[in-house]
């Protein structure tokens, strides 16, 4: 099943600058639903497999260019733009989730 | 003798509390509604967890979207997201919410101790929460949110006791400045914060018209009073380094605090595009009790009662410039404070205490600061007159 697209809340949220708590959470959930179906579903993982903490060294090469490779997908997924030297700051999935709601609402 | 019992019952309530954890433990119940956990309840759990040091339950659901807290919060909330609980809900029985916890207590590195129930125990009714070395023992909070243009909290913005040691070879005299306060918190049930502690102001002078020294011990007791303000209540014993006043009595103060105003932490400030940090301190204080022996304290009137209120009010300032930049950063370590203490004697024979404090600090660490401090004006209950200008070593523990 598809997630549903952060950019019907991205919409809203610009509309709405103070968000509120449950609207970052809303934010959040979007956000991880969608980066794990779009990870899970690119990369052929068993469900349930990815977690926040999933080092992105367990999934992807960090090379260049299979890293600008994944800043390319995403900011596609998220109509964000996301560059290559922000994915390197990244550890983790859920370093990639919270680069991404940071910059989903601005 | 008199001293003895003094310092014998100014230690005993943090030994008593010492049978309990010293470090701060919290439990997930701790944000639980009758049974009831809401989303932002589980978030401000885990944003618990990666900050242990600091009350997460008493910040306002504003400051969790303010940009201090903004990153973790959404790292807390997407913790939320991957424990899979049914997303049509928006609150949770705690006993499903611990059962998915405990499924995942490894991946999230939560404390095994927070999902534990927690035994009906007097353990955790009294737990004595550290002991430390302040310049003013209102200054309670072990943690604090920091400054606006920073990404992570900060370790405690409280100010340090300061001293200062002169040794004057042509007339073989020593004088000393001592300014600070020591002080053990110690919570009481979920409401209560039970201050015992010692103020020490001291400057000696060889013209003994012209030092100050006072001694001041207190039990005192806090608490919150809704989201904006801290209520505090305690007893005094005000005496000299050398116990020859003695004054007893009570004071009672009441704190607004409100980060969205300054009121509490520091904030960019706009006009200055946020290269400019203010934080404001704003107390009502009240104080009032006998003297019983003036020492030889010609300010104060043995055998007479004394009462006084008037506010507290202090505005420091801080460059909020790249921490990335090396000269920038030099200059962040910089604040600036303007005080005034307007404690106006209510009833005759009492000598009004008002008093300006201005401190240009510069902060070496976390424990260690230079300051130049300025104070003109009579110090609180020993009403003695203060004129000076003093380069201190600033502590903080």
């Amino acid at each position: 099943m598809r997630t549903p697209k952060t950019s019907a809340l991205k919409t809203a949220l610009a509309a709405n600058p103070n968000f509120t708590v449950d609207d970052t959470i809303d934010l959040a959930v979007k956000v991880w639903d969608q980066l794990d179906s779009y990870i899970t579903i690119k990369q052929n993982l068993p469900p349930d497999y990815l977690t926040p903490e999933t080092p992105i060294g367990d999934i992807y090469n960090t090379s260049d260019i299979v890293l600008n490779s994944l800043a390319t997908g995403l900011s596609q997924n998220f109509q964000v733009a996301i560059s290559l030297a922000e994915i390197k700051t990244c550890n983790t999935f859920k370093d990639i989730a919270v680069l991404i709601c940071h910059k989903l609402p601005t | 003798m008199k001293i003895r019992f003094i310092i014998l019952s100014f230690f005993l309530l943090p030994l008593i509390a010492t049978w309990s954890e010293a470090q701060n433990k919290f439990k997930l119940e701790d944000f639980a509604n009758n049974g009831n956990l809401t989303r932002a309840d589980i978030v401000r759990y885990f944003l618990q967890v990666q900050y242990p040091d600091l009350n997460i339950k008493a910040l306002p659901n504003s400051e969790l979207t303010s940009p201090v807290y903004i990153k973790a919060t959404d790292g807390a909330a997407i913790d939320f997201a991957s424990l899979g609980l049914p997303r049509d809900k928006s609150v949770y029985d705690i006993e499903d919410v611990r059962e998915v916890l405990d499924k995942n207590k490894d991946r999230l590195k939560l404390p095994p101790d927070s999902l534990t129930p927690a035994a009906p125990s007097t353990e955790e009714f009294v737990k004595l929460k550290g002991v430390y070395l302040r310049e003013k023992w209102q200054d309670l909070k072990t943690g604090d949110v920091g400054d606006a243009s920073q990404d992570t909290a900060a370790a405690s913005k409280a100010k340090p006791a300061t001293i200062a040691f002169t040794r004057n070879y042509l007339t073989g005299n020593d004088s000393w400045t001592v300014h600070g306060a020591i002080f053990a918190p110690i919570q009481i049930g979920s409401n209560w914060i039970v201050v015992p502690s010692a103020t020490l102001d001291k400057v000696s002078n060889t013209d003994p018209k012209q030092s100050v020294d006072s001694f001041v011990f207190r039990v005192a007791g806090a608490r919150d009073v809704g989201d904006y303000s801290q209520f505090r209540i305690g007893a005094l014993y005000a005496t000299d380094t050398e116990f020859r006043s003695d004054q007893v009595g009570g004071e009672a103060e009441w704190e607004i605090q409100d980060t969205d105003y300054g009121l509490g932490a520091f904030r960019g400030m706009g006009v200055f595009d946020k290269k400019v940090l203010y934080r404001g301190q704003l107390f009502l204080h009240a104080e009032g009790g006998d003297v019983i022996n003036n020492g030889g304290n010609a300010n104060l009137k043995a055998g007479t009662g004394f009462f006084r209120v008037g506010p507290y009010a202090q505005l420091e300032l801080k460059p909020g410039l790249n921490p990335n930049d090396h000269f920038q950063n030099l200059l962040n370590h910089l604040v600036l404070t303007a005080r005034y203490q307007d404690y106006e004697g209510v009833n005759s024979n009492v000598k009004s205490t008002r008093l300006f404090t201005g401190i240009a600090s510069y902060v070496l660490s976390d424990n260690f600061s230079i300051n130049l401090t300025y104070h003109d004006g009579w110090v609180p209950l020993s009403a003695q007159r203060e004129r000076d200008f003093e380069l201190s070593l600033g502590l903080l523990f």
